[in-house]
């Protein structure tokens, strides 16, 4: 009775076995079409994308010709090396056999990960780049370890991270890679388009959920008029390069903020939080808001001559007042050591208009340019 | 005719129906239970394979990790997660066996060796991964042993963090095994050596296998304390020792997850159904080895 029990058993849990394996052979084999849903969904800036479909499966967002910033490629293979610099035969035929190790702030992650997509396409994958993603903090204390060779900031280096750079006695250079804004998003159904500066500091100072005079726990008390009630609002983890830049743009300090909203290190959470609600709000990089152009409505800003839209010529000229400058650090030991280093600053700083816009970044000015190039020159 | 040959049926017409109605809504509720949580895997299964069956392809498997959505792929993840789980895997398993052995045939039960490596242990079990993070990023990967950021510093932290699950599956393995081989095996003059090595390990190996996976599942699936341990967002190569730079498969499931561009959904639940099959690859073999030595004995 008992042995036969236990063939049953057995019979019962292969079967079960053979259940769950079948579950993906089944999903496979699903005819599969694009949706239109799908379709609509995935190409969401019309002007600046042409939909194609790949098959029956895929769909592809073709770059429109003419259509420059924040243009995408989609696919590695369709980048075209003529239009882009002369020097590209130099890059190809350089011997570098070597390894690069990057490590910093998530937000210039995207940034350096094309640069190195594409760098490692010329050099016929000779150059080893790798890239982590612990944080501006936490690059910068593994840089000053002398762990790495770069550390990617989203703010410039702090008084403290010299100092422990110069105790272990390592020097560096400082880099401008590209400019980023922030931008402060809310719902589409807000009536709101302009938001000042004044309005942002009141609205996320500490305490100011706490009710009384000059509280901020309803859109009535930031925005006069405004009947959206509470406020939902949505913010970056204190560990983010993005909390500090927003708070040291609102209130001038970086740690200065209110703590009664949701945090999160990953911006989707805020662009789902206030796509979800009438009364949210929330900030994020600006290529966020261009991504979420649909569901989330960046505000324009007013910090006192008047209000300015978050645009990447507004970001480049200086005139939107969230805007901050991204930058990596380069161990100078390491660029003597290693020459594909300079190799790949060079070459990033060459095509650092076409990977900027790659990336959803606002790319260098002709003038930051200029100053980058001659700092990776002068590295010795 | 049919009430005599069937008592259930008289029964349940005589026996107080209140309690057969109490009886039957816990088992309701019983089956409400199992299905609330089949059926949400089920739906979380399915979900993730329609999202990812698009991108399984070679060109996905072969792919190394990329800012683009469409030529993103696992291979580098995939090479990474086999070298930093498999060594701490198989050497957190023979640790694990000889403590289970210790504990359970070399030493008294009220002893106070025991008593203390008992707390240890269960202590162990109880830690947060990512306070082996911490411990490997100050312990192994700088500090004292100073490893840097490479397979052989996050090998070693995984498998200090499966270690007491794996001692615990192996000790109620060797519990398990009757003590009659045990005596069997003193009657006809082994010594305990012998009768551990020769009777109870191979009794206990099925036992050993199963919970030996669940360590590995662990392992495999785990990204917090390698992120703390420098496990990388981008790479363009497979590790090819222990000395080198890596990502795991959890970690490029978390990255993918989180990129701001939608079309990065689909990489990211390809990378699921990859570490499902890893998983489900793992489980087998384990199943293949314990129906072995069952049979064998």
């Amino acid at each position: 009775m008992l042995v036969h029990n236990r063939r049953r058993m057995k019979k019962r849990l292969s079967q079960l076995l053979v259940a769950v394996l079948a579950v993906p052979v089944i999903a496979t084999s699903v005819p599969s079409g694009v949706s239109a849903a799908k379709l609509n969904d995935t190409c969401k800036r019309k002007d600046l994308f042409e939909v194609e479909k790949v098959g029956t499966t895929f769909i592809r967002c073709m770059v429109k010709p003419g259509s420059s910033l924040h243009a995408k490629k989609p696919k590695k293979a369709e980048f075209t090396w003529q239009k882009i610099t002369k020097k590209q035969y130099d890059y190809r035929t350089t011997k570098t056999n070597s390894a690069i190790r990057i490590d910093g702030s998530s937000t210039v992650y995207p940034l350096m990960a094309v640069a190195a997509k594409y760098f490692e396409a010329t050099t016929s994958g000779q150059t080893d780049i790798s890239i982590g993603i612990s944080g501006t903090g936490g690059g910068m204390t593994k840089f000053c370890n002398g762990e790495i060779d770069m550390a990617n900031a989203s703010r410039a280096m702090s008084t403290t991270e010299k100092a422990a750079c110069a105790a272990k006695g390592i020097a560096y250079t400082e880099v401008l890679v590209a400019n980023d804004g922030l931008a402060v998003v809310v719902n589409p159904k807000n009536p709101l388009t302009c938001i000042t500066m004044d309005q942002l500091k009141n609205m996320w100072k500490p305490a100011s959920g706490t009710s009384g005079a000059g509280s901020a726990a309803t859109w009535g008390d930031v925005i006069p008029g405004n009947t959206l009630g509470a406020l939902k609002l949505f913010g970056a983890g204190s560990d983010s390069g993005t909390f500090d830049s927003f708070n040291t743009f609102v209130h001038g300090r970086s740690t200065t903020s209110r703590t009664d909203y949701q945090a999160t290190e990953n911006d989707n959470v805020t662009v789902k939080g206030v796509a979800g609600s009438n009364a949210g709000i929330g900030y994020y990089g600006l290529s966020y808001a261009v991504e979420n152009a649909k569901t989330n409505k960046a505000l324009e800003i007013d910090k006192g001559a008047g209000c300015v839209k978050p645009t990447a010529a507004n970001v480049q000229n200086g005139s939107y007042a969230m805007a901050r400058p991204l930058y990596t650090y380069i161990k100078n030991s390491s660029a003597a050591s290693i020459p594909a280093i300079k190799k790949f600053m060079e070459f990033y700083l060459d095509n650092s208009r076409i990977i900027g816009a790659d990336a959803l970044f606002v790319p260098l000015t002709r003038a930051q340019r200029g100053t980058a190039v001659a700092a990776v020159r002068s590295i010795k | 005719m049919s009430i005599i040959l069937d008592p259930s049926v008289s029964l349940t017409s005589t026996v107080d129906g209140k309690r057969r109605r109490k009886d039957m809504l816990f088992l309701a509720l019983l089956w409400f239970g199992i299905l609330l949580a089949v059926v949400t895997l089920v739906v979380l299964l399915v979900d993730t394979f329609l999202t990812g069956r698009s991108r399984l392809n070679w060109e996905f498997l072969s792919g190394h990790t990329s800012p683009f959505a469409e030529d993103a792929g696992v291979q580098s993840a995939i090479f990474g997660s086999l070298w930093v789980v498999l060594p701490a895997g198989i050497s957190s398993l023979l640790i694990a066996i000889g403590t289970a052995a210790y504990l359970e045939e070399f030493t008294k039960p009220e002893s106070k060796v025991q008593a203390f490596i008992n707390l240890t242990i269960q202590t162990l079990a109880g830690v947060p991964s990512i306070v082996y993070g911490i411990l490997g990023l100050a312990f192994v990967a700088r500090g004292p042993l100073d490893w840097g950021f490479t397979v052989r510093t996050a090998s070693v932290v995984l498998a200090m963090m499966i270690l007491p699950v794996m001692i615990v599956a192996s000790r109620e393995a060797i519990r398990a095994v009757p003590s009659s081989y045990r005596e069997g095996a003193f009657a006809l003059g082994c010594s305990r050596w012998q009768c551990v090595r020769q009777q109870v390990l191979p009794a206990a190996v099925p036992g050993i296998a199963t919970g030996s996976i669940l360590g590995v599942s662990r392992a495999l699936g785990e990204s917090a304390p390698l992120i703390m341990l420098g496990a990388l967002a981008y790479v363009s190569s497979n590790p090819t020792g222990f000395g080198d730079y890596y990502t795991v498969l959890p970690l490029s499931i978390y990255k993918y997850a989180t990129e701001a561009d939608s079309e990065f959904q689909y990489a990211a639940a390809g990378a699921i159904i990859v570490l499902l099959a890893m998983l489900l690859v793992l489980n087998f073999t384990a199943i293949v080895i314990r129906d072995r030595s069952r049979k064998s004995l």
